[in-house]
């Protein structure tokens, strides 16, 4: 710890931050563009400047570049220190074409943050702007406007240090000077998305998001990426006030949450874009018995009469289960409280082949497309766990040694490909939990709508081991219930007399004895953020 | 006041630039006896420091001093860069140091990577200059051929490899650290410092910067003793300089003088005076980024601190002389359309700052300018000077300020007209 005096007040800091880090810490923001925590330092913007004392020697000087020393004196606001940030501002301004109206950063914009915050209200400018290029895709997935940069060099650093790959780049000199793709190239790296996170301004712009919301109706909550097994911290962004029962996109935008063990400041693009399923048509949003929709009572009354049916009559083996680990841990625990200790399943498998081939990369992507699998196996139903695999479950099936069938998070494509029958065919019955639509969905005997993680919260537990809670942003579709929920309930049917009140409850019970699951602190995680992007450095 | 042949004491002999020639008149002497008698690198440093010669680019630093900052124990390999970019306007000495005597240059070069223990030299050398580059590459072959450079130098096991670089014509190229991204092959930004180039230079190694005059001057320490070097000059500022002096005199040209020589005896003794009889009007005396003075205040000794302390800055050593039919708003365009040119775009203030300056100088001499564009210029100045990455932000506020200060009657004249 170092002690120093910002703004009059002492406080204590962490060794090895800068000024900036320093007086963010102990709550007195410094405006900044181009310093980010993640990146190396450019000290280019010159927005943070503060008056630094040391030995008695005053001097204006970067916040980003001053490592805190024992004994500093910083002040952010003296007058001499106020003009020279206010003139930094003005400068910016001076080119920008203050199209805040219909910008998407609008809200979030540092720029417009700190002209409000320092009331630059007369402007000065008594000359021609430069024009520049509006509206010019860098890529893929991001647009961007040449005349809102504020050449922060962000975006540049991220692509050259963080990804590795020189995709763009600020060429020219003067204040002709612009940020643009490096020529012949695209922005198209699998992590794309971050250098709209990073830009300051309204310049790079989501594709994805642009003119879909002002960021003021939007709200947000912690999430994790379902999308594989590295558990990215994120946030999901929803309409405030958008009808949940009406189909269309509830889920504006993902964006990645800080987490120094995990992701740091970063998501793929894989994670980021790819949440159109959570609104997808193709939701499953009904309990389906034979083909046709009913409700969940008669449902589940009716799953229940199949499976004593059938154990009684071959016995508890004749019954098997494969559940995909994309569920969360509650759901993976009331599965095996259900399947294994109610009805002694001895066939449960969670070893089902992803369709879906992934190819880890250097930064975070993993080659598990599972978001849960370590969870699964931590709470016993991992591929070591004995028993058969899913495909020798398949076989079985195919051999006619087993007759009813749970399939949950899976279509099988990956075991049967498009032959369902080779399977329906020798069934007696088929239960499937699912969120969407799929080629088991139509001829399941009982179809079972399961909600998406974006609709309960739950844990999953990542590849390195770490439990890491996700919340609720928005209500399951139509009827569709948490798996957990579902498995609680068909209990219930089947005679059990189960008390969970929550998902809380059921993971209190699962991290029983788990050292790396008690020390989830559930509370400390949850809660609706205010504001929309709370980790914007 | 008569010049100071030093450096330039062989820029008249056509056949100096040819390695024989430049031997038979005392090239390589010194860098003989450095490598034949042995001295310590330490002693050498030591008589550059006592020699109180002063970096010639423009900031001044003690050519000494800055070598003495190289850590010693470096397991990295470390580099000499020899700013030979020459982009101040109004400077022009350097070119002539390159073209007319390349051998006391690369004689002063491997004396300093003697000194610091450095076996990589790079010339970084202004786009333009392909005659220059021509000369300089020829006397670099011809002292290699000779055995005065390259592998195991006169046998004495010190290897010295001298490469030259050519920029690509960005005046902000010549500022220390932009030079060493130019050279490494990235945009020719400045970089934060600290970390120093002596420290973190190219390719992140221990580097000595310095000018062609700078190193040109080194051998005649060696040959006359650092003591003798700086009695040549003033108390503070050893030796001499060569002043490139351009504009209304009737001698224009570069002279080589003593430190602490008067500015108005450089303007009419050396060069004779204000051409045709005109009236002195303004006098720009270290390069375009230095103040301008007023025909009153020219009566200071050409050195670093009295310089300073006259509110401008020796600089480079360009003087650029102008008399009583410039219009100082035209000029002050001019140079603001440099600056907005050259500015490499890092810094938001001199990014936006230069160019803002510059269209309002426009505005004023289209007769547009309002008086009020006076006091806005000047404050926009004081948010550029000092507050940016490198000094060009404040090569261009600082003789803003000083044009607006000392003519704002003439800005004011053409807002009423
Ligand atoms: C914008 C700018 C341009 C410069 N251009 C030159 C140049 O062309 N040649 C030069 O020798 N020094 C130039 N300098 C000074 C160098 O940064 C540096 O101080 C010098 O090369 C150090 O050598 P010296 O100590 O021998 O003078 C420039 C500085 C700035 C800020
Ligand atoms: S586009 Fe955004 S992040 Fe990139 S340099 Fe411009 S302002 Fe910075
Ligand atoms: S002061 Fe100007 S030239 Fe120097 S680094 Fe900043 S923007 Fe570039
Ligand atoms: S210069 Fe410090 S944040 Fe940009």
């Amino acid at each position: 710890m170092l002690e120093l005096t910002i703004n009059d007040r002492v406080v204590q800091v962490p060794d090895g931050l800068n000024v900036l880090q320093a007086a963010k810490h102990v709550g007195v923001e410094i405006p900044h563009f181009c310093y980010h925590p993640g990146l190396s330092v450019a000290g280019s913007c010159r927005m943070c400047q503060v008056e630094i004392e040391q030995g008695g020697r005053k001097r204006i000087d970067l916040s980003c570049s001053n490592a805190a020393v024992d004994g500093m004196i910083v002040r952010t606001n003296t007058p001499a220190v106020v003009k020279a940030v206010k003139g930094v501002l003005e400068f910016l301004l001076m080119n920008h074409p203050i199209d805040c109206p219909i910008c998407d950063d609008a809200g979030e914009c540092k720029l417009q943050n700190y002209y409000m915050l320092h009331g630059l209200y007369d402007s000065r400018l008594n000359v021609e702007k430069w024009h520049k290029p509006k509206v010019h895709p860098v890529g893929p997935t991001v647009v961007l406007d040449c005349e809102r940069c504020v050449l922060c060099s962000r975006c540049v650093r991220f692509c050259d240090e963080i990804w590795g790959e020189r995709q763009l780049g600020i060429f020219g000199h003067g204040s002709n000077e612009k940020l643009i793709n490096y020529p012949g190239r695209e922005l198209d790296n699998p992590y794309s998305g971050n250098v709209v996170d990073l830009c300051p301004v309204g310049a790079l712009l989501d594709k994805d998001f642009r003119f879909q919301r002002r960021v003021w109706y939007l709200k947000s909550v912690k999430s994790i990426c379902p999308l594989c097994s590295r558990g990215c911290n994120i946030y999901l962004h929803y309409d405030v006030d958008h009808d949940y029962q009406r189909p269309g996109r509830r889920i504006q935008r993902i964006k990645p949450r800080v987490n120094p063990d995990v992701n740091r400041w970063w998501i793929c693009d894989r994670g980021r874009y790819g949440y159109s399923f959570i609104d997808a048509a193709t939701r499953t949003k009904t309990p389906r018995l034979l083909g046709k929709d009913a409700d969940w009572n008669y449902a589940l009354q009716k799953a229940a009469e199949l499976i004593t049916t059938t154990q009684k009559q071959h016995g508890p083996g004749s019954i098997s289960a494969l559940i995909a680990p994309t569920a969360s841990n509650e759901d993976a625990f009331m599965a095996l409280r259900l399947f294994r200790e109610r009805l002694n399943i001895p066939q449960i498998s969670s070893d089902i082949p992803s369709s879906e081939k992934l190819t880890a990369d250097q930064l975070l992507l993993t080659d598990d497309p599972y978001s849960n699998r370590r969870g699964f196996q931590d709470l016993g139903l991992g591929p070591a766990d004995g028993g058969m695999n899913a495909e020798e479950i398949i076989n079985a099936v195919k051999a006619g040694q087993i007759k009813g069938l749970i399939v949950v998070g899976t279509d099988l494509e990956s075991l049967v490909g498009k032959q369902v029958e080779s399977i329906t065919g020798k069934l007696d019955w088929l239960i499937v939990g699912a969120s969407q639509e799929n080629q088991l969905w139509n001829r399941a005997t009982v179809g079972l709508p399961l909600a998406v993680y974006a609709e309960y919260p739950g844990t999953f537990t990542n590849v390195k081991g770490m439990v890491q809670k996700f919340e609720k942003a928005v209500e399951p579709l139509g009827q569709a219930l948490p798996q957990w929920q579902v498995w609680h309930k068909l209990a219930g049917h089947l005679g059990a007399d189960w008390r969970f009140d929550d998902a809380r409850a059921v993971f209190k019970a699962l991290s029983a004895g788990k050292p790396d699951y008690e020390s989830l602190n559930w509370h400390a995680t949850f809660g609706v953020d205010k504001g929309c992007y709370p980790d914007n450095w | 006041m008569p010049e100071y042949k030093l450096v330039s004491k062989n820029f008249d002999y056509p056949d100096q630039p040819e390695l024989q020639a430049a031997v038979s008149r005392g090239a390589y002497e010194q860098w003989k006896r450095v490598l034949s008698e042995q001295i310590p690198p330490d002693k050498i440093t030591e008589e550059v420091k006592t020699a109180k010669l002063r970096g010639q680019g423009g900031a001044g630093f003690p050519a000494g001093v800055k070598w003495g900052f190289v850590p010693k124990a470096s397991r990295k390999p470390k580099y000499l860069c020899v700013n030979a970019d020459e982009g101040e306007p109004g400077t022009f000495k350097d070119r002539k140091l390159l073209e007319r005597d390349p051998h006391q240059m690369l004689e002063g070069i491997a004396i300093a990577c003697y000194a610091v223990d450095i076996h990589t030299a790079f010339i970084y050398m202004r786009g333009e200059f392909y005659e220059p580059q021509r000369i300089v590459q020829q006397a670099i072959d011809d002292a290699v051929a000779a055995g005065l450079l390259g592998k195991n130098i006169l046998d004495s096991g010190f290897d010295l490899n001298v490469i030259i670089h050519m920029g690509a014509g960005a005046y902000i190229c010549g500022e220390e650290t932009a030079l060493l991204n130019s050279l490494e092959g990235w945009k020719g930004w400045p970089r934060l410092k600290p970390p120093f180039p002596a420290v973190v230079g190219a390719f992140r190694s221990p580097t000595v910067i310095n000018n062609v005059e700078t190193l040109s001057g080194v051998p005649h320490i060696l040959r006359m003793g650092g003591e003798a070097f700086q009695k040549i000059g003033t108390e503070k500022d050893g030796g001499t300089k060569l002043f490139a002096v351009s504009g209304h005199v009737e001698k224009p040209g570069v002279y080589e003088l003593t430190m602490g020589s008067s500015l108005k005896e450089l303007i009419y003794d050396v060069c004779g005076g204000i051409k045709g009889g005109k009236k002195l009007k303004a006098v720009i005396p270290g390069g375009s980024s230095a103040p301008v003075l007023k025909p009153e205040e020219i009566d200071v000794p050409l050195e670093f601190e009295s310089m300073a302390a006259a509110g401008t800055m020796l600089g480079s050593g360009a003087v650029i002389v102008m008399d009583e039919t410039v219009s100082i708003p035209q000029i002050f365009m001019i140079m603001a359309r440099f600056y907005a040119h050259e500015s490499c775009g890092q810094c938001t203030q001199c990014r936006e700052g230069c160019t803002w300056i510059y269209k309002i100088s426009q505005k004023i001499l289209a007769g547009q300018g309002k008086p009020s564009d006076i006091d806005l210029m000047l404050d926009l100045a004081d948010n550029m000077n000092g507050k940016t990455v490198c000094p060009l932000g404040a090569a261009m506020a600082m003789p803003t300020i000083a044009f607006l200060n000392k003519f704002r009657g003439e800005f004011e004249g053409m807002m009423k007209n």
